[in-house]
């Protein structure tokens, strides 16, 4: 089994199972263009590094990809089904703890930035999920979102909001 | 450092425009708005989302009232089976609530709704079509319309309470009537129910050398003297020629007055 060593921004090091890492477009291409597969590199001597990832992010991806390992990777930006995406139970389960907080967020963004795009979806269609039948103002109060609006501007906003429904 | 900085400070509100977008596409369209007051950047970002993926909300509507024969029997049945909404040439038939829940989709405002009855119905001085009004109304029950054009819509007793009630309704600044079957007894209290109702603007259109409602532009000048005489309205009237059609402008500004006011 190759090992392959991903760095995060705080200079953690994970080894990860090469075949795992094929979920992620980015690290991918990291391992063509450092000739990683070669069987004349030793690839455990050449870690990745990650400055955009921190290591705990790093961690809960790394776990997403292993339950994940077998899955058909997600190829493109096809938007067409998005209406009929459903969450499944584990990968539900896994956001849950972090829901609402940064945590989850970062790791949308790990998801965007490594470009796990099976992770990426799934880690949006749970935060839209959160919206659901919720105002501007709530979804705010509750993802601890400051207000960056003036009373002046969130009137307007609601204003043209009224016209256009 | 500053990569630390931006990952410990990762927020809903900042999040990249591109993770913005994709949480989009899960949303139905309707939603979108909600979205705007998050954060400036959730502002930005919807409302492109919107212009590229051609959301912008429909503001026109088109309600063609075409009853389907037998036309006696259905027209007094329902008025729900009375009613219509019709893309061009294509006619569909809807129950007032599914009109409501689908049709609308939960829209609050159009700018401009236009009551169209196509067939000319040999039945002088019936007013069996306002029934068409009343559904058409209670379909569209709590959505505000700036203006409607009642486009042969006949315009008989029954009919103009229909529309005082329909404009009454939905809040409505604008109307436009144009039938050749109309009576104009009683037009005074029509007018001024229209004007109590907070219509501003009533325009009247004809064919080209056609009369307005079955009557000519002199009466309708003279009819507005005698309304703004008799209300706390003041009526006024501007005809425009065009090369199909001509239009009475009839203008109501409230007259604020000691006795009326």
């Amino acid at each position: 089994m190759v090992l392959i060593t991903l760095v995060s921004s705080d200079e953690q090091n994970f080894p990860v199972e090469r075949e795992l890492l094929k979920q992620s477009g980015t690290i991918e291409t990291l391992i063509v263009n450092m000739n990683l597969d070669d069987e004349d590199t030793d690839a455990a001597a050449m870690p990745i590094p990650l400055p955009n990832v921190k290591g705990d992010v790093l961690e809960k991806v790394i776990q997403w990809m292993e339950h994940h390992k077998g899955d058909p990777v997600k190829e493109g930006d096809n938007e067409d089904n998005n209406a009929e995406i459903v969450v499944p139970q584990w990968d539900d389960d896994f956001f849950k703890p972090a829901m609402y907080g940064s945590k989850h967020l970062e790791l949308t963004v790990a998801a965007s930035y490594l470009d796990i795009k099976n992770l990426l979806t799934l880690s949006c269609k749970a935060i839209s999920n959160t919206f659901k039948g919720k105002t501007g103002p709530q979804i705010r109060e509750e993802w601890g979102v400051p207000n960056e609006f003036t009373p002046e501007e969130e009137e307007a906003i609601r204003k043209e909001n009224e016209w256009s429904e | 450092m500053a990569i630390q900085e931006n990952i410990s400070h990762v927020n809903l509100g900042n999040l990249p425009g591109d993770i913005i977008w994709t949480i989009l596409s899960f949303t139905e369209a309707r939603d979108l708005d909600n979205f705007r007051l998050i954060s400036s950047q959730w502002n930005s970002i919807v409302v492109e989302y919107r212009r590229i993926a051609d959301l912008d909300p429909v503001r026109s509507l088109w309600w063609t009232v075409r009853p389907n024969p037998p036309y006696p029997k259905e027209r007094n049945m329902s008025r729900e089976l009375f009613v219509g909404f019709s893309e061009e040439l294509e006619q569909l038939n809807y129950e007032t609530s599914i009109c409501a829940s689908t049709i609308f989709r939960g829209r609050r405002h159009f700018d401009h709704l236009i009551v169209f009855m196509p067939e000319i119905i040999p039945a002088p001085n019936t007013d069996s079509d306002s029934n068409a009004i009343r559904g058409i109304s209670a379909a569209m029950e709590g959505v505000t319309i700036g203006a409607i054009e009642f486009f042969r819509v006949p315009c008989f007793d029954m009919d103009r309470f229909n529309i005082v009630k329909m404009v009454r309704a939905h809040a409505t600044r604008s109307i436009e009537l144009s039938s050749e079957r109309a009576d104009t007894a009683n037009l005074c209290s029509f007018f001024i129910s229209l004007a109590d109702s907070g219509v501003k603007t009533i325009k009247l259109k004809a064919l080209k050398n056609e009369p307005f409602l079955g009557q000519h532009i002199t009466f309708w000048e003279q009819s507005a003297l005698e309304l703004s005489r008799a209300s706390p309205f003041e009526f006024t009237t501007t005809l425009n020629i065009g090369s199909i059609f001509d239009l009475v402008l009839v203008k109501i500004t409230r007259r604020r007055t000691i006795i009326f006011d």
